[in-house]
């Protein structure tokens, strides 16, 4: 993390731990059933009293919000359930966040991403989306707009790709891989309909791993 | 979390990220010495290391308002790895990426050169060039990089002076495989050159960019 991992209240910013104090105050008085918002600015001075980063705040968030829940509840979990077009969106807006900095000096390339959205064909028994796909293209004068894009039903050819994403690691242990495709300048990501997969902190991973695809040689 | 490696890739992009991530660490690089010189910390007499010191914290703090998290930056940290024969270098300034294997960096090599004087563009190539020809440190990479502090004169000045001694300095193994040339990659600061060389050991051709920075500030 960027910030002191301890702050001493004496030396922290005055302004920052005022405003933690009036966000703990709030939520403490608070006799409301949802507390949501409390929570969330209580959260908010802590990490502005810790100097963290954006990123720094989008890690904690997940980890607690999707990892730690996922440990806890297992397959109840909300990392498990299927995305929503606003959360894929913030998925697509981070990973070009992770990207688009190297492309600020000596170039006019920005990226664009396309989410794929449709509707699912009646009568389809299946509980949710297999897959789901974002495009990303590198463009000129691009500047990381993420824009919705609802197309036909693509759940039978997504399926077909899905089956062939599984692995077996070893004797009784699968995993299920994620698929990165690259042609010229656009690339596509594909990844199942969990929350888990399409979360801000997965975006900085991927963008993590996009670099990495392209900074050794093929 | 995610898996790490939980990934399958297939193709290649045809836009070329490594050239991209390497004009923003030069970017970078150029855009923090305006504060090296106006703060007054360092000026042109004081030593290498000195100025060096300087343009490290400067360059940290500019990749942070860039929110660039994954691009590292660490003061003269050893090159080689234990199990590597090769002599050991202390790299001016070590840029890693988040997901660089640990022997993936960039380095970045800083020297004084002059207008006026031969003796410090001598230094710029016996101690700096020649190092990543023998493979001090950099061995097999692709790409390194040499600052030129200019302590007098303007840029352009030096770029003659050492582009003549590149051509006829005969005393020095810098193996020139693309004679000195104005950096084409590189459009934001015109004081950014380019040559090439053969490695001794790995006979890989490395790429040099040279990045001269005045002083008198002048052309910033």
């Amino acid at each position: 993390m960027d910030g002191d991992s301890d702050p001493k209240i004496d030396s922290a910013s005055p302004a920052a731990v005022e405003a933690l104090l009036e966000a703990e105050q709030s939520l403490r008085d608070y006799r409301g059933d949802d507390a949501t918002n409390f929570w969330q600015s209580l959260d908010h001075a802590a990490y502005d009293l810790y100097g963290l980063s954006r990123r720094d705040r989008v890690l904690i968030e997940d980890m607690v919000g999707l990892t730690i829940d996922f440990q806890r509840t297992h397959e109840k979990s909300i990392a498990l359930k299927s995305c929503s077009t606003e959360s894929l969106k913030q998925y697509a807006e981070w990973l070009m966040r992770g990207i688009q900095p190297l492309f600020a000096a000596g170039s006019d390339l920005g990226l664009r991403a396309k989410i794929y959205n449709w509707k699912r064909a009646q009568g389809t028994a299946a509980p949710s989306r297999s897959l789901r796909v974002i495009e990303f293209a590198f463009e000129d004068n691009a500047h990381g707009e993420a824009e919705i894009v609802e197309v036909g039903d693509l759940d039978a050819a997504l399926s077909r790709i899905e089956a062939g994403l599984h692995a077996e690691l070893a004797e009784g242990l699968y995993t299920r891989r994620h698929l990165r495709i690259y042609d010229q300048n656009r690339f596509y990501i594909l990844k199942p309909d969990h929350q888990r997969s399409w979360s801000r902190s997965a975006a900085l991973n991927d963008a993590d791993a996009v670099i990495a695809d392209h900074l050794r040689g093929p | 979390m995610p898996e790490k490696n939980a990934g399958e890739s297939v193709g290649r992009l045809r836009v070329d990220i490594s050239d991209a991530l390497l004009c923003t660490v030069v970017d970078v690089l150029v855009a923090s010495w305006p504060a090296v010189v106006s703060s007054k910390v360092v000026t042109a007499t004081s030593t290498e290391d000195e100025i060096t010191d300087v343009l490290y914290e400067e360059m940290y703090d500019e990749k942070e308002r860039r929110e660039l998290d994954n691009i590292d930056f660490d003061r003269e940290p050893q090159s080689n790895l234990r199990h590597e024969p090769l002599p050991l270098g202390y790299i001016d300034v070590k840029v890693s990426y988040n997901a660089w294997r640990k022997t993936d960096y960039f380095a970045i090599e800083c020297k004084k050169v002059s207008a006026s004087s031969i003796t410090p563009a001598k230094k710029y190539i016996d101690d700096g060039v020649v190092r990543f020809v023998t493979e001090k440190y950099s061995s097999g990479h692709s790409r390194g990089a040499m600052v030129g502090y200019v302590v007098d004169g303007c840029e352009e000045d030096c770029a003659r002076l050492l582009e003549g001694l590149f051509s006829s300095h005969k005393l020095v193994e810098t193996n020139i495989r693309r004679a000195w040339s104005r950096h084409d990659l590189f459009r934001s600061h015109p004081h950014v050159f380019r040559s090439d060389h053969e490695q001794q050991h790995s006979k890989r051709i490395i790429s040099l960019m040279h990045v001269l920075l005045s002083f008198s500030m002048r052309s910033l």
